[in-house]
């Protein structure tokens, strides 16, 4: 609204007119004034003046304001026209607004002038624009019209550029196709030039073929989407400058025809009379204009790739992997496609009139034919794989849609729609071949695997040939109750518990548990089974699926190993025989889960067997109070030890050799079974057990305890042997004594206590050195290291002596004898009391020694006189020279004997020294 | 160099005989002390002759084995040898002389001209 407001005072009294004047004294905007009261001057000015506004007395001397409204109104002229009036009759306010005044302001209310012009300014630029937008719509829809309507694409265009330039007075109107891939190239397909203002074509275009990316301006907007205006005289690229001013364009906007993706065509519209000022409006009609005329292009697009996808399909027909026919109502071929030639080596009129029949494998015929006769019910059937014959012989596998056309009249017959399927149904039979193979894996395996519907309750299983569930598992059908009916009462409930927590939780993926069951042959099994939980979003479980492997032999075998083991513990203990039978039994009953046993020891002369230990959890089956002796052939006992094999009771009430029946039934016990202890061709003994199930679970542990009887036997014997050097142990006048690498006191016999005067209790437990005199005690940690160094070759280390102060203070002399057992860590010590030896021993030495005593006297006290006798005599043969012959023989004689007592001497002293 | 024989025996019979034996045998001096402690006295002030002693071994006091370790302890640098001169005819005796040093050697009395003559040259 900025700019000079033109207004056009139509008023005779000049007064009038100065008072309009002075209303606007503090108007906003600059004013132009024009005046005039005569017809002639109000045209004029209406054409020179051009006013915005027009103020206008209704009467006047030779001119009324009804006949200038009128006039105005004749030019489809917009600008408000008010009535400034001294006073208006009703009638003539009708009339005037008949005419289109705009507004009236009274003399009186003249200040209320510059108001109701602005408001009327408002008003009639709506006005404006409501107008130019009624006529922007009706060119659009006369231009889609025009799109719509006319099948020549060209002459189409034309016309709606007519329709564009008319609306909004463009003087000349282009259209570019962009062509190619590279939007580089535009094609100037139309040149619209209003011919009613009198210009006329100037022939061929110089910016036909107009190369785009020559000039950026304009193509990097369009290439966005975005329309661009040029005022030419202000172009920086000279050559388009050049170009369109050589064209006589003034001003241009260019508009892309783009649909988001790709730049379908361009839009050129030129004024070239004036640099025209686009507005919002203008812009958004043909932005409309624009998207409309795309649609337009993508429609034809589209209808241009439906006709290629119609010559595509017909192609398809003739030469695609499709095989078309059409059939009769019983079942002739009447048309067969082109391409039964390449895909069946059949010529489309070898076909004609031939059975469909013969065309299809003879053993898949009867489902096509089924598929036929059902296409009496159903218009559309399927068959989803069947073997169509080659002409040359072989066979294709085809999946076929037949529909029912017999009655649709173009068509009258049953259309057959055939695809090749050869390879699908390759890969259907290595998946069918994969399956089998897993079948029989798993039926070598002797695995079942599972899929347990938890919301149907419903097992599917892949069944061995060989399974070994039972029969009625078979006949009952797969439910997990069936299952559950085969499982060991023992392991039932708490596998079901400990299932049903397990599924409970959201967390637990993997289900891992062993159980017994009874097998189809009523064997006891024992088996595992391994599932994966398939849980819902919300970790409810639903299907359990998994393999459950028979673990018999493998748990067996641990079983036997077990077994072993709590049997050896049992007897390898310093317990006495009894003590280590009592803990056996109760360990095989603990881990064979039976109901009881009793383990008989059979007389050395194999005759009787004797009740020697027995743990029932159940105490009616106690037999210890009651007969605890049978002799060979007599109970289940007597009946092992007559057969030397093991025997089974598989139902008590009915066995001919229980005799226990009363005490059986009062303790619910069903089964019982005997089984040799075995050492060499010796029956030691049996051992019973007592089962409150079937036979069939016994048999299993039987089976076992058979296998190992021999290993118990062993034990058993070892422990027998054991008992008896345990007799000798304690009645050995020997001093017995073993203790341990730390030198603590395990074991002593009688004779220990008898001779050191302690007790076993006070001596067991403690350090052997504590009973050891602290002057001995040196000597003997040296030699416990000797003989823990020595790594079990003790023995040669010989005997040590040493004494002890007894209880009484009695000192007592002992000879130790050790032997070490590395695996034991044990010392094992035989000692003798050597007390009255040791005495003898001193006795002899200090005789001896007195002895020595005595020779040494006599070699020093009694030669000493001995040897001055001899000297003398010497001395007087040297100094008497003369002697007489009996003198000399007397001197002769003194010196035999003297030397004869030194011989004597000599010989005493050399026997003494040898002590 | 002049020699000296010592005879040093708590029997003064013994020590007669062998003062008579050994006039007959040479013409060196003879010295003879009844004990060991007599001995030493005497050789604390000997020097420059060769002393020849004739050691009892069993005596009252000092023995033969005390007289030798005292008469080591003198440290005298005059020439000698000893010859133990025992009536003990016992093993140990003459093992234990045998282990020292300044013993020549053992003689079970009595002792015999002959020996002595040897001895003494």
């Amino acid at each position: 609204m900025r700019g000079e407001l033109k207004i056009l005072i139509l008023e005779d009294v000049p007064e009038d007119v100065d008072l309009i004047k002075f209303q606007f004294d503090d108007f906003e905007q600059d004013l132009e004034f024009a005046t005039c009261f005569t017809k002639s001057e109000y045209l004029q000015l209406l054409h020179n003046f051009k006013p915005d506004v027009i103020l206008s007395d209704f009467n006047m001397p030779n001119f009324d304001g009804l006949e200038a409204l009128q006039l105005y109104r004749q030019n489809e002229r917009l600008e408000p026209f008010i009535f400034v009036t001294g006073s208006l009759g009703e009638e003539n306010a009708v009339a005037s607004i008949k005419s289109g005044a705009t507004d009236f302001i009274t003399k009186e209310k003249i200040d209320q002038l510059p108001v109701a012009i602005i408001k009327a300014l408002r008003e009639a630029e709506t006005k404006r624009q409501n107008l130019a937008y009624e006529a922007q719509i009706k060119a659009i829809n006369t231009f889609n019209a025009a799109l719509v309507k006319n099948k020549k694409w060209q002459a189409a265009l034309k016309d709606s550029m007519e329709v564009i330039c008319r609306t909004l007075s463009i003087d000349r109107g282009f259209y570019f196709s962009v062509s190619g891939k590279h939007d580089r190239i535009a094609d100037l397909q139309i040149d619209w030039g209003a011919t009613g203002n009198g210009r006329q074509h100037r022939g061929p275009l110089s910016f036909q073929n107009l190369p785009l990316d020559a000039v950026p301006e304009i193509l990097d907007p369009l290439m966005a989407g975005q329309h661009v205006t040029f005022v030419v005289r202000k172009m920086k690229n000279e050559a388009a400058k050049i170009m369109l001013r050589n064209e006589g364009i003034l001003s241009i906007l260019i508009m892309p025809l783009h649909n988001g993706e790709q730049l379908n065509g361009i839009l050129g519209l030129a004024d070239c009379f004036k640099e025209r000022k686009w507005v919002a409006e203008e812009i958004q009609f043909l932005r409309t204009l624009g998207r409309d005329l795309n649609s337009a292009f993508e429609k034809r697009r589209a209808e241009r790739a439906l006709q290629a996808s119609e010559e595509r399909f017909r192609s398809l027909v003739q030469n695609g992997s499709e095989l078309i026919t059409i059939l009769s109502a019983s079942y002739h071929i009447e048309f067969a496609s082109e391409n039964y030639r390449p895909i069946l080596n059949y010529a489309a009129n070898d076909l004609e009139a031939l059975p469909f029949k013969e065309l299809v494998h003879p053993a898949d015929w009867p489902q096509v034919e089924e598929a036929l006769e059902a296409l009496h019910k159903n218009n559309y059937t399927e068959v989803d794989a069947f073997r169509l014959k080659a002409k040359k012989g072989g066979t294709i596998w085809v999946h076929a849609k037949f529909s029912n056309m017999l009655l649709v009249p173009s068509v009258r017959g049953i259309v057959t729609n055939m695809i090749e399927v050869s390879t699908l149904k390759q890969k259907e039979q290595e998946l069918k071949l994969s399956q089998t193979r897993y079948k029989y894996a798993s039926m070598a395996s002797e695995d079942l695997v599972f899929d347990w519907d938890l919301e149907t309750d419903k097992v599917h299983r892949v069944r061995s040939t060989n399974s070994l569930l039972p029969k009625d598992l078979e006949e009952n059908g797969d439910t997990i109750d069936a299952w559950r009916h085969i499982m060991h009462p023992h392991d039932r409930d708490k596998i079901f518990v400990d299932l049903k927590e397990k599924l409970a939780r959201p967390d637990v993926k993997h289900i891992d548990q062993e159980y017994r069951i009874i097998d189809s042959r009523g064997n006891l099994q024992y088996v595992h089974d391994k599932g994966y939980v398939v849980r819902n979003k919300v970790g409810k479980a639903l299907r359990l699926v998994g393999a459950t492997s028979i673990t018999t032999a493998r748990r067996k075998a641990a079983l036997k190993s077990q077994l072993m083991q709590i049997i050896h513990e049992a007897l390898a203990t310093d317990d006495s025989i009894i003590d280590g039978l009592q803990s056996m039994v109760e360990g095989i009953v603990r881990e064979t889960k039976m109901q009881g046993g009793e383990v008989w020891l059979s007389d050395s002369d194999e005759e009787a067997l004797q009740l020697v230990a027995e743990y029932n959890t159940h105490k009616k089956l106690s037999q210890k109070e009651k007969l605890n002796r049978f002799i060979k052939n007599v109970g289940l006992p007597g009946k092992v030890l007559a057969d030397k094999k093991s025997v089974l009771l598989s139902d008590l009430s009915k066995s001919e050799v229980f005799g226990r029946k009363k005490a059986a039934k009062a303790s619910d016990t069903h089964s019982a079974t005997a089984i040799p202890i075995r050492f060499e061709s010796k029956i030691l003994g049996t051992i019973l057990l007592f089962s409150q199930y079937k036979g069939e679970e016994l048999a299993f542990h039987q089976e076992l305890l058979d296998e190992i009887s021999t290993q118990i036997g062993t034990e058993v014997k070892r422990k027998m042997s054991e008992s008896m050097l345990e007799m000798f142990f304690e009645v050995s006048p020997d001093f017995m004594l073993i203790y341990n690498f730390q030198g603590k006191i395990r074991k002593v016999n009688r004779a220990v206590s008898e001779i050191t005067g302690y007790s076993e209790k006070e001596l067991l437990g403690k350090p052997i050195l504590d009973f050891a005199p602290e002057d001995e005690r040196e000597k003997l940690r040296a030699r416990h290291k000797e003989l823990i160094a020595a790594d079990g070759e003790s023995v040669g280390l010989g005997q040590i002596q040493t004494y002890i102060i007894s209880r009484e203070g009695e000192k007592r002399w002992i000879a130790w004898n050790t032997a070490v057992v590395n695996e034991e860590q044990m010392i094992y010590a035989v000692a003798r009391d050597i007390t009255e030896r040791v005495k003898n021993m001193a006795e002899i030495k200090r005789q001896n020694e007195r002895l020595r005593e005595i020779a040494w006297i006599q070699s020093h006290e009694v030669r000493a006189p001995l040897a001055r006798f001899m000297a003398l005599l010497n001395l007087m043969e040297i100094e008497r020279k003369e002697h007489s012959p009996k003198e000399r023989e007397l001197l002769n004689y003194m010196r035999l004997s003297g030397e004869e007592l030194d011989r004597i001497i000599a010989r005493i002293n050399d026997k003494t020294e040898n002590l | 160099m002049e020699k000296v024989l010592i005879f040093i025996d708590d029997d003064s019979i013994i020590n007669m005989i062998h003062s008579r034996l050994a006039s007959r045998a040479t013409e060196h001096p003879v010295e003879t002390f009844l004990s060991g402690e007599e001995a030493i006295e005497y050789f604390k002030t000997q020097s420059g002759k060769f002393y020849i002693i004739f050691l009892d071994i069993n005596m009252p006091g000092m023995d033969g084995w005390e007289f030798i370790d005292a008469f080591r302890a003198l440290e005298k640098d005059f020439d000698f040898t000893i010859h133990i001169l025992s009536s003990s005819i016992d093993r140990s005796d003459k093992e234990k002389a045998a282990s020292i040093e300044e013993i020549d050697q053992y003689l079970a009395k009595p002792l015999e001209l002959p020996k002595l003559q040897e001895l003494a040259k």
